[in-house]
């Protein structure tokens, strides 16, 4: 009887959140920011989603789909999916290294020229379209916009467990859904009025 | 399998062009479930809510596109 009372003792007690590491984790494994403050569905939900869309967006579009030089904006959108994003990155890099050892591209061919691409970006994506690793269109845009768009979603995950570590909120809500809870509130001020 | 599994994320897939706006539904379905997973209280009500979501935003996203489509018919 003793050891029960004191686990729910130690139960009842909040654990005292770190909101940077929330964050932290969220962003770097989709989903640990919210099995950090024990929504642990929540949590294994975000990771599957965030991790399968990515790859199958990486898988539209090749090992290129994350180029932090070609398309910049689009390349931190993709940073958001944390691990997947970081691999992904990774993988390019190699491939490129392999490329610029092999002296199939330049350096130089990286540059941007007044945010237009260069004729040497383009020569570049000749190369790799005779690699058979160029992005071409339709592909292209599916790919980036999987990667990127997930990579934002799961930001706001990581804003998410963040807020709700910062306000000291651990665990699934308790009750029902705010609409249930909304209509029994007005049942119960229906019946005080009616009982006036 | 390695093999395959190599290609599969080395090599861009072709993706015919006919087939790309069916694309944006597995798109939408994803944003549902991470905003519902985020949004929604009652953890019970999430596959009801994600689906009213996705079609919220592909409703939303074809009413856009015909209104598109007819402005360019009506004046252009």
């Amino acid at each position: 009887m003793e050891s029960i009372d004191k686990n729910s003792k130690k139960m009842d007690k909040p654990l005292k959140k770190i909101w940077l590491l929330a964050a932290f984790l969220a962003w770097i494994v989709p989903g640990a920011g919210h099995l950090y403050i024990n929504r642990r569905t929540r949590g294994i939900i975000i990771f599957f989603t965030v991790t399968i869309t990515f790859w199958v967006g990486v898988a539209a579009g090749g090992v290129m789909t994350v180029d932090r030089h070609c398309h910049p904006l689009w390349f931190y959108a993709q940073m958001g999916a944390g691990i997947n994003g970081v691999v992904s990155w990774h993988r390019q890099k190699v491939v490129y290294n392999e490329l610029l050892d092999s002296h199939d591209i330049q350096q130089s061919d990286l540059l941007m020229q007044d945010s237009q691409p260069s004729d040497s970006l383009i020569n570049r994506d000749k190369k790799l379209a005779e690699k058979k690793i160029a992005l071409v269109p339709p592909g292209e845009d599916v790919a980036r916009a999987y990667t990127g768009i997930i990579g934002m979603m799961n930001m706001l995950a990581a804003f998410d467990a963040a807020l709700l570590c910062l306000m000291g909120i651990s665990g699934e809500p308790a009750g029902g859904s705010m609409k249930e809870k909304d209509a029994t509130d007005q049942d119960s001020t229906n019946q005080k009025n009616r009982d006036t | 399998m390695n093999c395959f599994t190599a290609i599969i994320f080395y090599n861009p897939l072709e993706i015919p062009w006919q087939l790309v706006p069916w694309c944006i539904i597995p798109l939408c379905i994803s944003v549902g479930i991470i905003y519902k997973t985020l949004r929604c209280e009652d953890i019970a009500r999430l596959p009801v809510e994600i689906t009213k979501f996705t079609f919220y935003v592909i409703g939303g996203l074809a009413c856009v596109c015909l209104a598109a489509v007819a402005i360019y018919h009506l004046f252009l």
